[in-house]
């Protein structure tokens, strides 16, 4: 084991010090700050103070210390002094003012991880889940002068291995692992959301559809009906994940849950604050580590709120996806903060806005991230179809939620009426129709002969 | 009901201790004597006392096989599951008889059969909770010896109580074919045809004789009308199920209705039956005799009467099928 | 001359009004059997219509040439079922049609919101054919009051609540469309509606097994009439077409293939085919013979015939080249039968005879106005009437002996039912005549039906006439109309008439071609439909005052009183009536049996959807090709909801594969592994009611499943060992040995004792519960909020070859079993 880390420190060293002919840039200190507060997610800072050590070159870039593979979510830099913002082109921070020999710059990065913790073995379904993480150095294409990682757990910490631990905070030098209690809801999930968005009703329409599976531990045992009775008689904690709740604005109205084979008829709404309620979603059974639900719900707002518009250009903005929240509670016992708990990883996601008939030249601005696709579709009684707006997205962050998408689009007023009109036009000819086909004769006798007979 | 492997062991037991108290006879003459026994039945079947059964079937050592049925038939005991299981039983025995024409076959299986009466302290020795039973005792030695030699039952479900039913189940048990003979029917036969014929005639003559448009059409309508009636009220559900004509209160005063929907009574269905032809014939006096009077005093009367009558006998009948189930909400007049 | 309201002449009110009323009775049809979609929510009902939506998705899915050569491998494992082959397709084909068509309007409708609503949808389509039949057969006012009737009967709505997605969903609409094209084929002897009627009885074939009533009802149909000596050309035509046709057609159904060649089910129609072509024949022969000689030759022709045919029939039966009745056909007629030879039909409840209250409970009043109806019919016995008439007495029949078939009774008797309804009307509602006039009216409408003969337009000019002397002022004037116009020229003469014979709502050329003169009320009748339909002001508005009497004077109100007496006591029992149904529709027949609700104390329902959670628990965390192991009864869903392997499913077509799992749940924990195993099978699911009082559970259909195993393995399972030595059916201590070491019983009170508590009860046997119950070689895998469904793992064999007993004593239970 140890070796092994040793092994990766050499290489690593090796690379650095291949990099060093190369650029004349050093880190001279690096502290990076890791917390595991919120698994799945982690977040890191890593303060970093560069030196250009060359003699006369001078720096535009500065290529960002990588960690390891870990799939990255999203990552910021910034200037620590101005706390102005660094954009990155790939990997690289186009720092504000070229960095001149000899000069030191001190600079912040700010990124979001994918778990790279994981369960220890499996657990019964009430004991405590213990969680592994195993911490690397950070690896730079500059030297690195001196380095140290700082990590936080929510839970209290079992074993270290080359940690100098205090509390809750785990302080690595050199490659090292921690196990760590850690009984907060873990989830992932495929989701896609869909917007309906229709002038005629002025209403928008909202679905959202989850594939959720619970990253918990795996059960030890069979699963065990007595035992679970028994926590929830005497209200002690189990890795049950009970209720999922969900952000939904204000004025939101017909809300439903249903999945594969039909209504789930135990979810309610509470209203939290002011700005949103919260439905609270009970899956048809409680999900254990390994489990895998699927639901889609919905509801529908007034489009008022969403939609600007100047003569015949709509500009319709909406929030790039919705927030869901597990929790291991049952219904009774149900807070805000828990509502607002970021334990739901997106692995996959997709945004559908299904604009109304007729809408036409749409443009979409500020998706966040991901890549977009228009699409036509024929929906309710359409003649000509209409265009849907599809925006795909892998690891989304969990800052994605409060962040929007503007979709322009042209309307002309008799847009509104081509579906009526058509529908109206098709039933009157269909009466037409049946009409001529009543008055005709049909039959081989003429009247004459039928009365004559 | 029968619960036949208590039963066995019983016998085991007994067998066993029998084996101590009578030294036992040679199975040849022990065979005799429950031949003889058996010829004295023209069914084949020898009627057992405890005496012979201790000796003839309890024995160990024998080389023929004993089929016994454990039964009650005399009427006291209101047993009729025991009156059909013995009508297959001896139907498979005088099979059995016909068949085994050959000497060797004649010894294999014998059939006898102990009443309640004869052996009602063999019963309770051996704890027969139930009867009818069917109890084989299997040869031990000879030939047709089976390996195991215990007493076994054979259950007696609805199949097993109609005679092929048996016989075929013997027959697996035994290994051999046997072939229940059942009493041709030739009566019943010979009634159904006549009935055929005649029918066909009857209809042959009101077609030739009797004008259908007039004369013939009441007939008709009269015979049809019963029919449905009595589809309608329950009648094949009597004939499958047999209940009891008029059923009994603990003290014994006649009910007439079922207190269960899903029960019934005999009476049941001709009281509904009645119910149902009084009020198609009130709708049909209603349009068919009532205009017919000129007088309009005289019709104003029959019309109410006629009505009245109508409600009285739906209420009857809604307040029965109420009585029979107890949350139906609605009533006329009667409670 | 004619009074009009809103321009519209008294002929076209009528017409207009039975539109609006037929409207609202489909309405009432619809509405009546949406109950279980409004208490809980549109989903699939009970068992077999989970199959057939299973059955139409795939359809949907993959297309009709994929549908109809698919071989099912997921269920009936290892044997697998050859679907196509083994459906009546007709449903899945209607559903899946208008699951299209309505795409192609883009109109993005669930399949499963189409089989949902596809049974009430077409009880309104039946709601109109009985109204075309009853018009068929008496007038528009029994027309629409068997509509009416049909339209709230329980004992069809049984079987036609929104869910309940079975083949007598749409089966009952073909079955009375079918009939009433045949009538009026009968009547017009019209070479296109026979073949109508061939068409619609291929759909019928289709759609359901029940369509040999049809093949077996219209041959007799037409045998009685050749048999009353009322053989015509229109029959001969009618009944040529429809058969040659029909048969054909159905024998395209692969489930049906050659049966209609062989089989004794379809025998009498072939017979009274070839004996209808021999009276052809005769009928020929008579134009060149003298009549006395033809009558003998035919009489004694028919009746050797019919001798000849039946004994060849039963002759060829009994030598078995015809081949034997099927069982459950077969358990129609012997009736001791199935109790004997075929458990599996006898364990299922719709298969039991029918005790009366079941009758009123399903047709309330309707039941007995069908006698009346029979009577009537009796009195005005055209061909027509002699088909209701044979209808009846073979449906009664049918439904004595088996309680679903109250279902094909329902039509007839609400067809019935229509007409004796409709006569009490027409006598006490007719409030413009006087007695005198009355009597002839009735007899007129009554007699004139019985004589079937050809009216010159003159003739029948004359009686509308008087006919019209007697009608109500809006018949009045819409027959003053026509005979004005027969004083005029014979062009326009043809134009009146045709609107008078619109009154009867039939076509011009058919009335005009009619040849019975029953149509010839049919003016009086479309008025007094007005009146019947309870919306008479417009025509009691605007009369003009009748020299004959005053409007009010006391005499006129004396002679309506008793009128009023009997229309406002029937009006009552009709309002009965619909109460009626709908009670019993509400609290009898709208519960999906897949959600349950239950009631608490305080009055709250509380919906239990266990049957769900735990299919939905199998979906989602099991793996795709796992075999599930159940009773019969849970095939279907199972197959519909988990979309899981099943080893036996609701189509019992292979007994020994059930008996086999009979077994298995009846025998001992090792012996049911064994047996399990060699089953391949990872999960065993039963159902069980003891924590909340569900007493369909399978610990009540255990018996049921000992009885099937024991009917084929009689030396493995026996009834008797899973009675205690007291005889009683007991679960607790008491309980036999057997019956405690059954896999069923273990599985289902696995560990129930320890949330109970020691001194618990089962909640539906109302026993004592066993101590504590172990279990070696099973695991439980899920078990659902209210313990209704237990799904237990089946273990995989121990790494180092031990049995599972041996492992679990020498590691000691998993779980501490120290709760309480």
């Amino acid at each position: 084991m140890r070796i092994q880390w040793l092994l990766a420190v050499f290489v690593l060293l090796g690379v650095a010090a291949a990099a060093q002919q190369a650029t004349g840039l050093v880190n001279t200190n690096l502290i990076r700050t890791v917390s595991l507060a919120n698994l799945p997610y982690v977040m890191e800072q890593i303060g970093v103070v560069v030196q250009n050590d060359h003699s006369s070159k001078v720096f535009k870039t500065y290529t960002l210390p990588a960690v390891d593979a870990l799939p990255l979510s999203s990552q910021q830099a910034f200037e620590r002094k101005s706390g102005v913002e660094l954009n990155i082109v790939d990997g690289k921070a186009v720092l504000k003012k070229p960095l001149q020999p000899g000069e030191k710059l001190s600079i912040n990065v700010e990124r979001v991880l994918y778990t790279g913790a994981m369960p220890v073995g499996r657990v019964g379904q009430t004991e405590d889940q213990v969680w592994e993480w195993p911490a690397q150095m950070v690896s730079s294409v500059y030297p690195i002068r001196k380095q140290k990682t700082v990590v936080s757990v929510p839970g209290e910490i079992k074993q270290h291995v080359n940690a100098t631990v205090e509390g809750r905070k785990a302080t690595f030098v050199a490659p090292g692992v921690i196990r760590f209690k850690a009984n907060g809801v873990q989830l992932m999930a495929t989701y896609r959301r869909e917007y309906f968005v229709s002038h005629w009703a002025n209403d928008l329409n909202i679905l959202d559809h989850y594939d959720m599976r619970s990253l918990a531990p795996q059960p030890r045992a069979s699963f065990d009906k007595v035992s679970q009775l028994m926590a929830k008689f005497m209200k002690t904690r189990d890795n049950f994940v009970k209720t999922l709740l969900v952000k939904v604005p204000r004025e939101a109205r017909e809300m439903y849950v249903v999945d594969e084979i039909g209504n789930v008829s135990t979810s309610l709404v509470a209203s939290a604050r002011e700005e949103f309620k919260v439905m609270q979603l009970r899956p048809r059974y409680p999900m254990l580590g390994g489990w895998n639900y699927t639901w889609w719900h919905g509801y529908s707002v007034p489009l008022t709120g969403y939609l600007r518009t100047e003569g015949t250009k709509y500009r319709l903005r909406v929030p790039f996806m919705g927030s869901i929240a597990g929790c291991a509670e049952s219904q009774d016992q149900l807070t805000v903060a828990m509502a607002e708990a970021r334990n739901t990883l997106v692995s996959q996601y997709e945004l559908r806005v299904v604009l109304p008939e007729g809408a036409h030249d749409v443009s979409v601005r500020a998706a966040p991230t991901g890549d977009i696709r228009l699409v036509p579709l024929k929906y309710y009684l359409d003649s000509t179809g209409r265009t849907v707006v599809v925006v795909e997205a892998r690891n989304v962050a969990p800052g994605m939620a409060d962040q929007d998408v503007l979709v322009e689009y042209e309307y002309p007023g008799w847009a509104l009426w081509q579906k009526p009109m058509v529908v109206g036009g098709v039933v009157f000819v269909l009466f037409m129709l049946a009409s001529l086909v009543n008055r005709l004769h049909l039959g081989l006798a003429t009247r004459e002969a039928g009365i004559k007979s | 009901m029968r619960i036949l492997g208590h039963a066995l062991h019983r016998i085991l037991q007994l067998s066993l201790l029998l084996l101590l108290l009578v030294g036992h006879s040679s199975s040849a003459q022990s065979l005799k004597q429950l031949q003889t026994q058996a010829n004295k039945d023209r069914d084949g079947v020898a009627r057992l006392d405890p005496d012979l059964f201790m000796k003839h079937v309890i024995t160990e050592h024998k080389d023929y096989s004993v089929v016994v049925q454990l039964t009650a038939l005399s009427p006291v005991y209101k047993c009729d599951a025991c009156k059909t299981v013995d009508k297959a039983f001896r139907a498979v025995s005088r099979g059995w008889k016909k068949q085994s024409s050959s000497k060797d076959a004649a010894q294999r299986i014998v059939f006898g059969t102990l009443d309640m009466d004869d052996g009602e302290e063999l019963f309770r020795q051996m704890s027969i909770e139930g009867v009818p039973q069917l109890v084989i005792f299997p040869a031990s030695k000879g030939p047709h010896a089976f390996e195991n030699p215990s007493p076994r039952g054979l259950t007696l479900g609805a199949k097993t109580s109609s005679p092929e039913g048996m016989a075929s189940r013997l027959g697996e048990l035994f290994g051999i074919e046997i072939k229940a003979d059942v009493p041709v029917n030739y009566s019943k036969h010979l009634m159904n045809i006549a009935t055929v014929a005649a029918g066909l005639y009857a209809v042959f003559l009101v077609y030739k004789y009797v004008d259908l448009r007039s004369l013939g059409r009441n007939i008709w309508a009269i015979c049809t009308i019963l029919f449905v009636l009595l589809m309608t009220s329950g009648f094949m559900w009597n004939r499958i199920n047999e209940p009891p004509y008029v059923g009994q209160t603990r003290s014994g005063d006649p009910v007439l209705f079922a207190p269960t929907n899903s029960q019934q009574y005999g009476i049941e269905t001709q009281i509904v039956a009645a119910t149902y032809a009084v009020c198609a014939l009130c709708i049909v006096a209603l349009v068919r005799h009532v205009p017919r009077i000129q007088n309009s005093d005289q019709r104003t009367f029959v019309t109410f009467m006629f009505t009245v009558a109508l409600i009285l006998t739906f209420s009857y009948l809604n307040s029965v099928f109420r009585m029979k189930m107890p949350g139906y909400p609605f009533k006329l007049l009667l409670p | 001359m004619a009074n009009k309201v809103l321009g519209l002449t008294a002929v076209d009110q009528t017409s207009l009004l039975r539109i609006a009323i037929l409207g609202l009775i489909s309405i009432v049809a619809i509405g009546s059997r949406l109950y279980s979609v409004i208490r809980f929510e549109s989903v699939i009902h009970e068992f077999d219509p989970w199959f057939n939506y299973r059955t139409t998705r795939y359809l949907v899915n993959n297309g009709f040439d994929k549908f109809w050569n698919w071989f099912d491998e997921t269920a009936w494992y290892p044997l697998g079922r050859v679907v196509g082959g083994t459906v009546y397709p007709g449903i899945m084909v209607t559903s899946a049609t208008i699951y299209n068509a309505l795409h192609m309007l883009n109109i993005p409708v669930d399949v499963r919101n189409v089989c949902v609503f596809l049974a009430p949808v077409f009880s309104a389509f039946t709601a109109i054919a009985t109204y075309k039949l009853g018009k068929e057969v008496k007038n528009a006012t029994a027309g629409l009051l068997a509509a009416a009737f049909i339209g709230v009967a329980p004992g069809y709505i049984s079987r036609s609540v929104a869910g309940s997605y079975d083949n007598e969903g749409i089966a009952i609409f073909l079955l009375v469309f079918t009939f009433f094209l045949w009538l009026r084929s009968v009547r017009l002897g019209s070479a296109m509606y026979g073949a109508l009627t061939a068409v619609f009885y291929f759909y019928m074939v289709s759609a359901w097994g029940g369509y040999v009533f049809i093949i077996n009802l219209i041959p007799l149909h037409v045998f009685a009439l050749l048999v009353m000596g009322r053989y015509s050309n229109r029959l001969y035509v009618a009944y040529s077409t429809f058969y040659v046709i029909g048969t054909l057609a159905s024998m395209q159904i692969p489930f049906v293939g050659f049966q209609p060649t062989f089989t004794s089910e379809h025998m009498a129609a072939l017979g009274t085919f070839g004996l209808l072509q021999l009276v052809a024949f005769a009928n020929f022969v008579r134009t060149l013979l003298p009549d006395q000689h033809f009558q003998i030759l035919l009489r004694g022709a028919v009746f050797s015939l019919f001798v000849v045919g039946v004994g060849g029939l039963v002759l060829l039966t009994m030598t078995g080249v015809i081949a034997p009745w099927t069982g459950r056909f077969y358990s129609l007629w012997d009736t001791g039968y199935a109790k004997i030879h075929i458990p599996i039909i006898a364990s299922v409840s719709e298969h039991q005879p029918t005790a009366w209250p079941n009758f009123f409970f399903d047709l309330n009043m309707l039941i007995w106005l069908l006698p009346a109806g029979i009577y009537f019919s009796f009195r005005e016995l055209t061909d027509n009437h002699v088909f209701l008439i044979l209808y009846s007495i073979f449906a009664a029949y049918f439904a004595g002996v088996m309680v679903r078939l109250i279902l094909t009774l329902t039509p007839i008797v609400c067809v019935m039912a229509g007409i004796s309804m409709a006569n009490i009307f027409e006598t006490f509602l007719n409030v413009r005549n006087l007695p005198a006039v009355e009597t002839d009216a009735s007899t007129d409408t009554t007699g004139s039906g019985a004589a079937a003969i050809s009216v010159s337009v003159a003739e029948a000019k004359e009686k509308k006439k008087t006919v019209d002397t007697q009608s109500t002022s809006s018949g009045l004037s819409a027959h003053t109309e026509a005979g004005s116009g027969s004083k005029k020229s014979g062009k326009k003469a043809k134009g009146s008439n045709k609107t008078a014979s619109k009154a009867s709502g039939t076509t011009g050329s058919k009335d005009a071609a009619n040849e019975d003169a029953s149509t010839l009320d049919a003016p009086l009748t479309a008025v007094t439909t007005s009146a019947a339909a309870a919306v008479r002001k417009p025509a009691s508005k605007n009369q003009p005052p009748n020299p004959a009497m005053p409007a009010f004077s006391p005499k006129r109100l004396y002679a309506l009183f008793p009128k009023i007496v009997v229309m406002a006591n029937f009006l009552y029992f009709l309002c009965m009536f619909q109460w009626h149904c709908s009670w019993v529709t509400s609290s009898a027949y709208s519960s999906p049996s897949v959600v349950l609700a239950s009631r608490s104390p305080d009055g709250s329902t509380h919906i239990i959807d266990d049957f769900r959670e735990a299919y939905y628990w199998l979906r989602k965390n099991t793996k795709p090709d796992a075999k599930v192991l159940s009773w019969w009864d849970y095939g279907y869903q199972l197959a519909g909801m988990a979309d899981r392997v099943t080893l036996v499913d609701n189509n019992t077509w292979n007994n020994t594969h059930i008996a086999t799992v009979g077994k298995i749940l009846a025998s001992d924990e090792n012996t049911a592994y064994e047996l399990a195993r060699r089953h391949d099978v990872d999960y065993v699911l039963v159902v069980f009611g003891g924590m909340i009082g569900y007493s369909g559970d399978d610990i009540n259909k255990f018996l049921w499943m000992i009885r099937i195993a024991q009917g084929v393995y009689p030396d493995d399972v026996k009834e008797s060992d899973f009675f205690n030595s007291q005889g009683q059916y007991a679960i607790g201590e008491s309980a036999s040995k057997t019956m405690l070491n059954s896999l069923m019983h273990k599985l289902c009170y696995y560990r129930f004792n320890e949330v109970m508590g020691p001194q618990a009860f089962d909640r539906v046997r109302k026993q004592k519960l066993p101590s504590s119950v172990t279990l070696d070689n099973f695991e439980e895998a899920y078990t659902t909020e209210n313990w209704m469904v237990r799904i237990y793992k089946v273990k995989d064999l121990d790494n180092l070859g031990r049995s599972h007993r041996a492992v679990s004593v020498l590691e000691g239970p998993k779980t501490s079993r120290t709760m309480f």
